[in-house]
């Protein structure tokens, strides 16, 4: 090898292979080991710190990761927090029904009033049908325990068969008591017999008056009878042909967009300001005029006559009554002047039959003035006594 | 099984370990690579003292800078970065990372003594020992690209210890190679 001439790479390692080379000598070696030693022991004194240099070495190598994962993270929350399912919101609005169903079945009172869900939230009938029989599913397990296949597939065809209205029935009837299915099902107004009824608690307020109105007989009936049975599905179909309306139609009652009025075209308030006078011609959002309590006062009679429009002819109106009744003449005979009229018990029907307070008193003072003319005996107490009211009022 | 596990712990880990305070991984590390590591040194410098002191800086560096250590590289090309850059500022203190005439102790110019024919050519530990003196007279760029080659780091490796780019050691190794062999073929020609 040494003559040739061509040295490899490869020869070239061998040789400085061969080249052997010192060993580290021991006492090196010691004095590493020892200095590694002691370097530890130091280290095992600051283990109580050790996590956080863990967490913040590890926090520095992996900051980006975290960082990444943190922020999909928190845009995930938020995007679920904002995406509602109208069936999850309308869920949980059943979760409350059952909750406060269960309440009163526990407390033995009548629950909360369950708050009316957004208009916008109102799924439709298929959801309710869902959600309410999910309902059903969680107010029923603690006491009626249907296998959940058996139950599941029942609540699908349900969800097929029944509108909504009677499967709110059902989830209302959830509450108890346990009673043998088979009577129910055959005949659910038999079973309406029993003492049963006096059991139900309503889950609101409403529920509540309609059941202690005992008007609804045979809704509270069908109710017991649905709620005492352990086949939900024959109980609820034996419903839906027994009539199937609901006892609680308080949640049916919820106004939806087409059904609730507004009330933009009916008064809002009704404000009585001491003006007798009736005006058409307001053009406030709201209808209000307000009349200085001086306004009669300060016009003479005649002038409304001669001024208002409805003034007089209420007072035409009013007068040509007056003089009718008196004309009649039918009972009362004791009015001296042979020329007016002389049924005085007219004259109170007259009176009895006016409404409108201006009328009222406009009469008054129109017989105040026809008074003049008779004598004081033949005027009724009663008559005379409006008369003084009249005057006492300075109209 | 326990034994032969353990002994196949890798570096990374046992320096982790040795990071959480466990000194017994520090010393089967050491151990491992104790020996490896003075030779390389040996073969950059024929000054043993010089070789221990550096050495010993090299651990002890590891050892100080084990909190900090990050797994992200191999131990192994840790450990000689930390040696290669002893070596370089022990050079530079000395000035001896200049190409300059490398001379024994008698005063006598090692290229030329390497480069005297020699007549017992069958000596293959000469031969080593000349390849050595020859590694001497290499520029210290070409000798470590030559040597950190041959304790088996790729370039890229050697490139990061060293501060350069791969096309620097490719030619560094080249270079080195050529020279060696020029200097063998000159010393062991009849």
């Amino acid at each position: 090898m040494p003559n040739n001439r061509n040295h490899s790479d490869a020869e070239l390692a061998a040789l400085l292979k061969r080249a052997e080379p010192p060993k580290s000598p021991d006492h090196l070696d010691d004095l590493i080991i020892g200095y590694a030693r002691e370097k530890a022991a130091k280290s095992d004194k600051n283990s109580v710190f050790q996590i956080f240099t863990v967490g913040s070495r590890w926090l520095n190598r992996n900051w980006i990761s975290a960082a990444a994962t943190f922020s999909v993270a928190v845009v995930a929350v938020s995007i679920s927090l904002q995406l509602f399912d109208p069936a999850e919101v309308t869920f949980n609005a059943s979760n409350k029904i059952a909750d406060s169903v269960n309440v009163a079945l526990e407390a033995n009172e009548v629950a909360s009033p369950v708050p009316a869900e957004p208009i916008s939230q109102q799924p439709a009938l298929a959801e309710v049908a869902v959600v309410r029989n999910q309902n059903i599913a969680l107010a029923v397990a603690p006491s009626i325990e249907p296998e959940p296949q058996v139950r599941e597939r029942e609540e699908q065809r349900q969800i097929e068969l029944v509108p909504a209205q009677t499967v709110e029935t059902t989830a209302i009837t959830t509450i108890e008591p346990p009673q043998p299915l088979n009577r129910i099902e055959t005949d659910t107004n038999a079973i309406a017999q029993s003492d049963t009824t006096q059991n139900i608690q309503p889950a609101n307020p409403a529920q509540s008056t309609a059941l202690n109105q005992q008007a609804v007989p045979e809704r509270q009936q069908r109710t017991v009878a649905i709620a005492s049975t352990n086949d939900q599905l024959a109980v609820r179909t034996g419903a839906v042909s027994a009539g199937g309306t609901s006892v609680f139609n308080s949640v049916d009652s919820i106004p939806v967009d087409d059904d609730n009025p507004t009330t933009d075209d009916q008064v809002e308030e009704l404000i009585v300001t001491g003006s007798f006078i009736r005006r058409d011609n307001f053009n406030q959002a709201s209808p209000l005029t307000q009349t200085p309590a001086q306004t009669p006062t300060q016009t003479s009679f005649e002038d409304l006559l001669v001024n208002d429009e409805i003034i007089r002819s209420s007072f035409i109106e009013l007068m040509y009554r007056v003089l009718i009744s008196f004309n009649q003449n039918e009972s009362v005979d004791s009015l001296e002047t042979d020329n007016d009229a002389t049924n005085t018990q007219s004259i109170l029907d007259a009176f009895s039959e006016i409404t409108d307070l201006s009328e009222l008193l406009v009469a008054g003072d129109r017989y105040a003035q026809a008074r003049q003319n008779f004598t004081p005996r033949v005027l009724p107490e009663t008559l005379g006594t409006a008369i003084e009211i009249l005057r006492a009022i300075e109209f | 099984m326990l034994g032969f596990l353990q002994s196949n712990v890798s570096d990374e880990s046992l320096m982790l370990k040795y990071q959480q305070g466990d000194s017994a991984a520090f010393e089967k590390l050491y151990y491992r690579h104790k020996n490896s590591l003075y030779s390389y040194l040996y073969r950059s410098h024929v000054d043993l003292n010089v070789i221990e002191e550096i050495a010993q800086e090299t651990w002890m560096a590891v050892i100080n800078s084990a909190r900090n250590y990050r797994d992200s590289a191999k131990f192994r090309t840790y450990l000689y970065a930390i040696a290669h850059r002893k070596l370089v500022d022990f050079w530079r203190r000395n000035k001896l990372d200049q190409l300059v005439d490398r001379v024994d102790e008698q005063g006598e110019q090692l290229i030329e003594k390497i480069a005297e024919p020699k007549k017992h050519t069958e000596d293959s530990i000469d031969l080593a020992m000349d390849l050595l003196l020859a590694l001497e007279s290499l520029s210290k760029d070409q000798q470590q690209a030559f040597l950190l080659r041959e304790e088996g780091f790729s370039r890229k490796e050697i490139a990061i210890m060293t501060g350069s780019n791969e096309e620097t050691i490719k030619s560094r190794i080249r270079y080195a190679t050529g020279n060696l062999k020029h200097i063998l073929e000159v010393q062991y020609a009849e």
